[in-house]
């Protein structure tokens, strides 16, 4: 052994030291050999019986999930309520099945629901056997006294406070605001290690899912200890809940109602955006659905009933419907004639009912507009100008275009679910119609009908890129996340992502707007119109396979804003409704003029429709 | 002893080989155990096979780490010291987890880099009391030797995690003891350290989570007790100091310089004692328990002890603990990862266990013994010390002996950093033992 730095003298310091230190280390294994015998073998008695009796369980407490409010901060969208709830825990129920079935009876007669019910619930989740499952919300006190008298008779029993959601504007904003339900198997494997656990509530669509980890909070933790007999003999507070915080968005409780009101029974969506940022003013899609039957989570009947309706209330049209653009697409082929010089705004056609191509005569829908130039073209939505225009512009261009204002592309709105529409190419059409792009298409494409589709929401994002004369705002809804204690806004979204962007002139953008301006003061938007703000905007109305037709209309006001905040685009489509300037204009025409007007719901229905007869419901 | 004809002559220690693997795969059956609550059996938490992963990963490290002579570890000690410092300093800039900021978050997994250090500052510990040889014995060499320490220690308090910087204390002193330091040198500052540090920790630590009745307890938060002790030792070593003055007699003098440390130590701690502020009693609880919870810490023992206990003498059988009592602790598989053990196999399984680290330990010391070079020897020797630290502090938690500090259990404990470490260290061992007759 060499040790080349410690003198011989020093070699037997170092082994004893050695020795030393090897006694130190078996003196320390010895001591806790020691400590666990004293615990196992002395002390085995005690700490089987308080093993057995002394039942400490850690109950999660729920946060309160957090509200959601309009963006004035004063209209609760989403509350809380209190709700008192009996749980159980299966694995803490008698295991034979006789003792088993007695208990199962008793709850079945004090809650007054029937055995198979609750076996049903007990049985749903089989996987997680230890988190406690809801029997029954919205119990009153006397049942859960009932219960706490006779806690021997209920093993595995347990109630606590678990607040329910409700909604306040029943309907319209069910799609948006979406649901909450209990995390499934698949929810808690892809949400792993973000703090999720079994019977954790989480929100399933819409705005309750995306913002879910905003909402949620923090579970507290309960200390409950519980004796042989069941019964609670100590409760502590482990870890207050720390309450999610109310998300304030950016949905305008006032104007929602209006739209809603204003759609009435019709089927279809409304979307209102601001313009300068992006913020959603109103979102509607018809029919919606009484979300708070979504809470009543025992009620099996209503939401199969809700889930086969043939209107498909489940649907939201805004972003996840399909629909031929319509006329409102002209709007587009003016821009690309203009862009690339094929059209002006002196160009004119003249308009007789129609316009033959080859063998086939594709109409217009008025007998015969006569004299048409663009903007004359635009006011009445002439689809002989545009037919005649289309041929001249091309398709490419106008597919150019179409793609550059956000066609064919998601717009990313908070929102789960959304469609890209779709924006046909040459090829496309090659492949599924085994046929080149012929002019019979390019026709069709120049009028918004064929196989072009799009949603509310890309409409109503192309009318945004108008006013703002070539930028458009990514939508959003979420507006502001507040402190729970002093009610200030903690994260606040100023809007202004880019969609995108156009290289569109100025001067094209001005012949645009001159062209809606006069839609609605004489053309076939008029019932859109405003005596208080510039309303400008197009109509549509696209062709079905069926007999009916999709009314659309969208539009800006007020177009001579001096402040660009100031400005709303609203974008209506009644499906299967009728015509757009008769039926999708009045319903802009609501929304716009309650709005600048201030006047109530009911009048401004009453103005609008009183010109009109057909209020539709 | 053979002769040094047969060059890299190669001597395979089984027996460390054995323990190890057994402790992991001991670890691995409970941190199994452990996660499958829940679903009763059939699910378990992604953490077994995160533990298994890194497992084979440390096994590379393993062999990638005694590939090569140790003493070349030792050459590139200043470069290993300052790796592990900047990773440590890194882990800084990442957001506390459950209080304590030590991890570097990599995504996908985690890194707790104060592990490493402590191998790296064994190397530098190493290298630098075999430079020293005999001058360890002059004083000042002894309190720089701390000096190594400090950058370390300074990240560890800033992040603050208060058990680890303990291990570094466990190792330094373990080091400097085999290294040749006087021994009087050696006790006097542990003595001072203890008392005038730990009493008063100790004591703030049991009066915040409102448990003060333990016999230990009651005495050591009594400062006239202290005092008087203090005042009695005090009069003693003065006495003796004044007999040294006079009769010049050496030993006299080695007890005076021993025995005063005492009052010394018992004065601060007194004083720690009544002038510590209630926000500063706080704040050594939240050093200690980072979790900030007092009746976390009492709980957890509670819980603990009920589940070892209950486990009596051939516990309640493998997956079969009454595991709702730990349910919903994420320590489980970590600080408490012994409870668990302790309670399915009885005393039997703590016994086995107990005897495997007595296994590791004593063939760790053995090598100490047999290395080559003192170098050897004092990495050996710093590497048992901070297992036998880990395994004394975790399961003294665990049985209620001390307060919780969170050290995990070596081997058995989930925690990538802290097994592969381990690994690591246990390559080292190899190391040294392997090239004990290549030179």
């Amino acid at each position: 052994m060499q040790k080349y730095t410690i003198r011989p003298g020093q070699q037997r310091v170092f082994r004893q030291r050695v020795t030393t230190l090897f006694l130190l280390i078996a003196m320390m294994l010895l001591m806790l050999l020691l400590r666990i015998a004293y615990l196992q073998i002395i002390k085995v008695g005690e700490y089987e019986a308080r093993s057995e009796q002394n039942r400490v369980r850690l109950v999660p407490i729920m946060a309160y999930r957090g509200e959601i409010y309009d963006r004035n901060f004063k209209q609760k969208l989403i509350a809380n309520r209190k709700s008192l709830c009996v749980t159980i825990v299966p694995a803490a129920m008698p295991k034979e099945k006789a003792e088993w079935d007695r208990v199962l009876g008793r709850l079945a007669s004090v809650l007054e629901m029937s055995t198979n019910e609750l076996r049903r619930l007990m049985n749903k989740d089989k996987w997680d056997q230890y988190s406690p499952k809801l029997l029954k919300e919205g119990v009153d006190y006397q049942t859960i006294t009932r219960i706490a008298e006779n806690i021997d008779e209920y093993p595995g029993v347990y109630w606590d406070n678990r607040p329910i959601r409700v909604y306040t504007l029943t309907n319209t904003l069910a799609h948006i605001l979406g649901y909450t339900g209990y995390i499934s198997r698949e929810e808690l494997k892809a949400a792993s290690g973000r703090g999720y656990r079994p019977g954790a509530l989480i929100g399933k669509t819409g705005i309750e899912n995306v913002y879910d980890v905003d909402l949620r909070g923090e579970e507290g933790t309960l200390e409950r200890e519980v004796n042989a007999l069941n019964q609670v003999t100590y409760q502590m507070v482990r870890k207050q809940p720390v309450h999610g915080r109310p998300l304030v968005l950016t949905i305008d409780a006032s104007m929602q109602k209006v739209a809603q009101a204003a759609m009435g029974k019709m089927r279809g969506a409304v979307i209102v955006t601001k313009p300068a940022t992006g913020e959603v003013l109103a979102i509607l899609s018809n029919p919606g659905y009484a979300a708070n039957l979504f809470y009543k989570r025992l009620d099996i009947e209503s939401y199969r009933k809700i889930e086969s309706d043939p209107d498909k209330p489940l649907f939201n049209r805004v972003i996840q419907a399909q629909y031929p653009a319509s006329s409102t697409f002209k709007l587009i082929t003016t821009i690309a004639g203009l862009e690339t010089g094929r059209i002006a705004p002196k160009t004119s056609y003249f308009c007789d009912g129609g316009y033959m191509l080859g063998d086939r005569y594709f109409k217009c829908w008025f007998g015969r507009h006569g004299h048409q130039t663009l903007s004359d073209g635009i006011m009445n939505s002439c689809n002989v100008f545009f037919y005649r225009a289309g041929l001249e512009i091309g398709p490419d261009s106008i597919l150019h275009y179409a793609r550059m204002f956000g066609f064919g592309k998601k717009t990313g709105i908070d929102l789960v679910g959304e469609v890209s529409g779709f924006v046909p190419t040459r090829e496309w059409k090659r492949k599924t119609a085994g046929r080149p792009w012929l002019d019979g298409d390019t026709l069709n494409l120049a009028i918004g009908q064929g196989d072009l589709l799009v949603t509310p929401v890309q409409i109503n994002m192309m009318t945004c890129a108008i006013y703002n004369e070539g930028i458009a705002y990514q939508p959003y809804l979420k507006k502001e996340i507040r402190s729970l204690y002093n009610n200030h806004a903690i994260e606040r979204n100023e809007g202004r992502h880019v969609l995108f962007t156009t290289d569109v002139s100025k001067s094209t953008f001005a012949t645009l707007k001159a062209g809606m301006l006069r839609v609605v003061r004489g053309g076939t938007g008029s019932a859109a119109w405003s005596p208080v703000v510039q309303v400008a905007g197009k109509t549509g109305t696209a062709e079905t396979s069926q007999d009916t037709t999709h009314a659309w209309f969208t539009g800006f006001a007020p177009a001579d804003a001096k402040n660009p905040e100031d400005v709303i685009a609203v974008t209506v489509v009644c499906e299967n409704a009728g015509g757009g300037g008769a039926m999708a204009a009045p319903v802009a025409a609501c929304i716009i003029r309650s709005h600048f007007e201030n006047r109530s719901v009911d009048e401004t229905m009453q103005r609008i429709w009183k010109s009109y007869e057909q209020k539709p419901d | 002893m053979e002769g040094s004809a047969r060059k890299n002559r190669l001597h395979i220690d089984w027996m460390i080989i054995f323990a190890t693997i057994a402790l992991v795969f001991i670890g691995l059956l409970t941190i199994y155990s452990t996660g499958s609550t829940h679903s009763g059996g059939k699910d378990v938490d992604r953490e077994f096979y995160m533990q298994f992963v890194w497992f084979v990963v440390g096994i590379l490290l393993f062999f990638g780490t005694i590939s090569i002579s140790y003493n070349k570890y030792v050459e590139w000690s200043l470069y290993l010291y300052a790796g592990g410092l900047a990773l440590l300093l890194i882990s800084l800039l990442f957001p506390p987890v459950k209080g304590i900021r030590a991890w570097i978050n990599l995504g996908f997994f985690n890194i707790q880099p104060a592990e490493l250090m402590k191998l790296f500052t064994i190397i530098a510990l190493a290298r630098f009391l075999n430079m020293l040889g005999d001058d360890i014995q002059d004083i000042r060499n002894f309190f720089i030797t701390f000096f190594i320490l400090v950058p370390p220690l300074g990240v560890i308090a800033i992040q603050p995690d208060f058990g680890t910087g303990l291990v570094f204390f466990a190792i330094c002193f373990a080091m400097l003891f085999i290294a040749g330091a006087k021994i009087g040198h050696i006790l006097s500052l542990f003595l001072l350290g203890f008392l005038g540090a730990g009493i008063p920790m100790f004591v703030a630590y049991y009066k915040e989570i409102g448990d003060l009745s333990g016999w230990l307890i009651s005495i050591l938060s009594n400062n006239a007790i202290l005092i008087d002790i203090s005042i009695i030792l005090g009069i003693i070593s003065f006495v003796a100091f004044a007999i040294w003055f006079f009769s010049r007699v050496k030993p006299v003098l080695k007890f005076a310089s021993a025995i005063v440390v005492i009052p010394i130590g018992l004065i601060i701690a007194a004083s720690l004692n009544s002038y510590l502020q209630p926000y500063q009693r706080k704040r050594i609880v939240i050093f200690v328990d980072p979790e900030k919870d007092p009746w976390g810490a009492g709980y957890n023992i509670i819980q603990s002890k009920i589940a070892i206990g209950s486990g009596g003498f051939s516990g309640k059988g493998y997956m079969k603990g009454t595991q709702n009592a730990l349910d919903y602790l994420p320590e489980k598989k970590t600080d408490f990862v012994y409870s668990t053990l302790g309670e399915e196999w009885g005393f039997l399984g703590s016994l086995f266990l107990i005897v495997l680290y007595f296994i590791f330990l004593y063939r760790g010391v053995m090598i100490a013994y047999h290395a080559k070079d003192m170098t050897g020897s004092l990495i050996a020797t710093g590497i048992v010390a901070m297992f036998a630290f880990h395994i004394f502090i975790n399961i003294g938690m665990a049985t209620g002996m001390m307060p919780v500090t969170g050290l995990p259990l070596p081997f058995v404990s989930y925690g990538g950093s802290s097994l592969m470490t381990n690994l690591i260290a246990v390559g080292l061992l190899f190391n040294i033992e392997m090239r004990r007759y290549v030179h």
